[in-house]
Order: structure tokens, then C-alpha cells, then sequence
């Protein structure tokens, strides 16, 4: 079981920077969309349509310190692009020549290149069907080096003479301004320990919230938009309240009215069916009546015996627009299971400074697990005379 | 006078218009700026006159200007106020004050 890092579904479908819980850098953000129809799992995948007139670019920032980046991801290609594109980085430190970019070429073949190091070129992708990425860029030593495969099938190594650096970012985008590629990308996980690589064949799960807990509200403290008191028993919508992405809608939240320490809203989670699951990672939209003072807040996880699992965000909430946060829970004790995820519940409040008052507009947990056995590993999302026919497209099995 | 953001001449009309890139925090900025080749540069004479001569803060202090010059030699005005207490900084983009020392 590999140890993540990084989780992200695209579920959220955000491209704000705001807090920096799903980006920490977009540019020409017209270039993206998301696609609910088109999508390997979960709510969406992320299309980029690449116009060659600025630099489209999602990235985020990593874990600092880390001499090792192991990623995978899924994408989609239907067609070559008329000049050499790329779609996907990752760089150390801040020089240009430790960059390892992945390119689809005008043949359609998919290629890998570290700094001034050869380019390996690898099988055509531009087939219309989703396509696993894994690879794993090592910055430790000279030279560094970047392993990558596509489809569980080794490719060619790239490297370059630098080394010593750290792995700082990795990219959704382009190089400049050249690109005239149309892709989708979606499940995105990436792990820093280099024993992880390849990572399993892999699902992100987009999971919300599905139901009323136990809520401990209080009177004229937890809240929904409306100012109707979230108690037990009685009110059995909260849910709804933070169920919607993207998180748009700044008038559908839950919130704090008054200070409450011990004062929370209770929900259950979409149950999965999964074998197993690899870890989490706790997506939250959030906001405030205003913006100071400082306020307080939490997003937390509990097990189904109300032991805290972690905080998605716990501190201060004060912005006037959505902002966001995110963090990759740490495991309970013992680790997941579909068991105790299946039982986990979230609760939101226990404000110890509800001035301005902090709302809780959206949550979302991205899981990764594995792709069972004998499932699947690229999906043929074209008309196939042979196999099983899921209506969207055919599972080709790996 | 100062204008709704409380600046005064500033954002600069003439400046060349932003880049298409969004950072959530400062060091990521310059992160991708260092990555992108980006530099900085005094800025000249004519420069200054432009940009900086007749700028105020928000506090009504004069300031004093930096460079930002992109790979392809693009040349953009930041400014920061000379108040060693306030060293409120102003940039191209909304709402074109990052703030100050002092809040």
C-alpha cells in the first residue's frame, strides 16, 4: 500500500489559488474545464484545451524537502496535437533544465524528457482511451532521473546531469505558449517515498457528505443559512448544506453564530465498495461574515466512536469569498479499511471565536484505492465490436 | 486623490498588463517566477518618472520602485512605499495593494 501525499480527483473542480487548498499556481485557467461526462472516476476529470496563446498551467506546491516525487495520474487523448505539446511536469528547484516534462507528439506517441537529457519516446496515446501515467522523479544524486511508465509498461529512463536538488512542484500545463493539445487528466496520487513506484493501478473516489449524523448545535450556534438551529433531533438536512461542488453557491452553507468549543454539525459520508483504502484527502470551501478579526474553525474527520481522525482546516476562516484548504488526513490507528472509512462521519463547528461568523460551504474527500483484481487499467471509451459494453465506453482489462 | 483601492496613481495605466498567472502566496510566486526566468532591474529614469514619481500609498507616502523584467524583456512596476514602518507594497493586479507592515 503505497503512502500518499497528494489526492486529488478533481472532484472539487475548482481553479482558484484562494488558500491554496486545491492550487497554489493556475494560469490561463480558460484553458480548463471540467467534465463531468468525460471522466475516468469519480464527479469529473479536468480538460485542457491548449491554444498556444499563454501558458496554461494547475499546479501545485509539494511537501518541501523531498528528494523523490512518485506520481500517476490518468488521461485521455483523442487526437494527436498539430505541434508538440506537453501536458505534465515536474521540476526541481527553481531551474528550468531539472524539469522533467511529459509531451504528446504530433504521431500521437507520448514522450518523457529531463532537462537537457535525452527524450524517450513512448507508445502512441492519441486513441481516444484513458491511459495510466506512473512515473517517479528522483532529485537525490547525479544525474537525476525520471522512470516512468504508461500502462504498467516500463518505458526508457530520461535523466540529466543535475542532481542534488529538491522536488518542489509538479504541473498540470504546458511549456510556454506552443501547445495545441486537447487532453483530459483525472486521479491524480503521488507519494514521496521512491519504494512506492509505480504505484498500484488506482481509483479516486469523490466522496461527500450523504446524510445526518448526531449534531450537537446548541441554540442560536450551529446554524444553516438560514439561521435555523442544526440540533438533534430534529433537523436532518445538513448535508445538503455541504454536499454541492463546485462550492459556488455562497448562500448554502452551515455556520457558527455564536462561540461553541464542543458545538458541531454531524454528517455521514458516501459509503465505497472498494477492496481497500490507500488514504484521504479532505478537500474543505469555506468563508466568513467578514474579514476581521481573525475567527476559528474546524472540518474534522471522526471515526465512527467520535475518535478525531484529523482536521481538513482547524484556525482561522475569516475571507469574504470561498477560499479553500485541503490536507491528506492522517491515518487512524491501524490504518483505513472500507470498514472504518464506511463508518466515518464529519463535523463541522467548534468555534472558539465566531467573530465573523465562519461558514462551511463544501467538503469533499478525495480516497484513493486500488483498482480491484482483474479490474480495470485503461478504458476504451470508443465504439469496441468485442466485449462488454458499459454504455459510456468498454473497460479494457489489465 | 486617491482612487477606490485608497492609491494614487496607481496601478499605472501605461504599465504592460499582468500576466495570466495566479499564485496562492507570495513564495510561490517567486518560485515560478525564478523557474520562468524572470529577473529584476532598477528602473530607469524614464521609468521612474512614469511609474513611481507621483505614486502614494494608501497612507499617502511616496514610494520607491523595482523592475520585474520577463524572459521575453517585458518590464513591470512594482512599488513599495518608503515608510519603513508601513513598506505597504503595490502591484499590477486587484485589488493592487498587497498591504502593509502595519495591517
Amino acid at each position: 500500500m503505497p503512502t500518499l501525499g497528494i489526492i486529488d480527483g478533481l472532484g472539487h473542480q475548482s481553479l482558484s489559488t484562494s488558500g491554496g487548498g486545491t492550487w497554489n499556481t493556475t494560469g490561463a485557467t480558460g484553458t480548463f474545464s471540467f467534465d463531468t461526462t468525460t471522466k475516468y472516476d469519480g464527479l469529473c476529470s479536468v480538460k485542457m484545451v491548449q491554444t498556444g496563446a499563454s501558458e496554461p498551467i494547475l499546479a501545485k506546491n509539494v511537501t518541501p524537502n523531498q528528494n523523490v516525487f512518485v506520481a500517476s495520474l490518468r488521461f485521455r487523448v483523442a487526437t494527436a496535437p498539430s505541434v508538440k505539446s506537453a501536458f505534465c511536469r515536474c521540476f526541481a528547484g527553481s531551474t528550468a533544465s531539472r524539469t522533467v516534462y511529459f509531451y504528446v507528439n504530433t504521431d500521437g506517441t507520448i514522450s518523457a524528457q529531463l532537462g537537457g537529457g535525452t527524450e524517450r519516446v513512448g507508445p502512441n496515446v492519441a486513441d481516444g482511451n484513458w491511459h495510466l501515467l506512473q512515473y517517479r522523479y528522483t532529485s537525490a544524486a547525479t544525474p537525476n532521473t525520471c522512470d516512468w511508465r504508461v500502462d504498467e509498461v516500463d518505458q526508457t529512463q530520461t535523466s540529466d546531469g543535475s542532481g542534488g536538488q529538491v522536488a518542489t512542484f509538479r504541473l498540470i500545463g504546458g511549456n510556454g505558449t506552443a501547445g495545441t493539445l486537447t487532453i483530459w487528466v483525472d486521479s491524480f496520487i503521488a507519494s514521496y517515498t521512491s519504494g512506492d513506484y509505480p504505484i498500484a493501478s488506482h481509483e479516486v473516489l469523490d466522496i461527500v457528505a450523504t446524510g445526518d449524523g448526531t449534531h450537537v448545535g446548541g441554540t442560536n450556534v450551529i446554524e444553516d443559512d438560514a439561521g435555523t438551529d442544526i440540533v438533534t433531533p430534529g433537523y436532518t438536512t445538513a448535508w445538503q448544506k455541504i454536499d454541492e461542488w463546485p462550492a459556488v453557491d455562497t448562500n448554502d452553507h452551515i455556520r457558527q453564530f455564536a462561540t461553541g468549543a464542543s458545538n458541531y454539525a454531524e454528517c455521514t459520508l458516501t459509503d465505497t465498495t472498494a477492496s481497500a483504502v490507500w488514504d484521504a484527502h479532505g478537500y474543505l470551501a469555506y468563508m466568513s461574515a467578514g474579514a476581521s478579526p481573525a475567527n476559528a474553525g474546524v472540518a474534522r474527520v471522526v471515526l465512527s466512536d467520535g475518535t478525531t481522525v484529523d482536521d481538513i482546516l482547524s484556525g482561522d476562516m475569516s475571507e469574504t469569498s470561498i477560499f479553500f484548504a485541503s490536507k491528506l488526513l492522517t491515518r487512524p490507528a491501524g490504518g483505513w479499511t472500507p470498514s472504518n472509512f464506511n463508518a466515518s462521519l464529519l463535523r463541522v463547528g467548534f468555534s472558539s471565536d465566531a467573530a465573523p461568523v465562519p461558514h462551511w460551504d463544501a467538503i469533499l474527500l478525495a480516497v484513493a484505492v486500488p483498482v480491484s483484481a482483474g479490474g480495470r487499467t485503461t478504458k476504451n471509451t470508443r465504439a469496441f465490436p468485442l466485449g462488454m459494453d458499459t454504455g459510456s465506453g468498454m473497460w479494457v482489462h489489465g | 486623490m486617491p482612487n477606490e483601492w485608497g492609491l494614487t496613481n496607481w496601478p499605472p495605466t501605461d504599465a504592460p498588463p499582468w500576466i495570466d498567472l495566479q499564485t496562492s502566496d507570495w513564495r510561490t510566486l517567486v518560485a515560478e517566477m525564478q523557474e520562468r526566468g524572470w529577473t529584476v532591474d532598477n528602473p530607469t529614469g524614464g521609468e521612474r518618472n512614469k511609474y513611481f514619481k507621483d505614486t502614494l500609498d494608501s497612507d499617502g507616502h511616496s514610494v520607491r520602485g523595482i523592475m520585474v523584467v520577463s524572459p521575453g524583456g517585458a518590464r513591470y512596476p512594482f512599488a513599495v512605499c518608503d515608510d519603513l514602518s508601513h513598506l505597504e507594497l503595490l502591484v499590477l493586479w486587484p485589488p493592487y495593494t498587497c498591504g502593509s507592515l502595519t495591517g
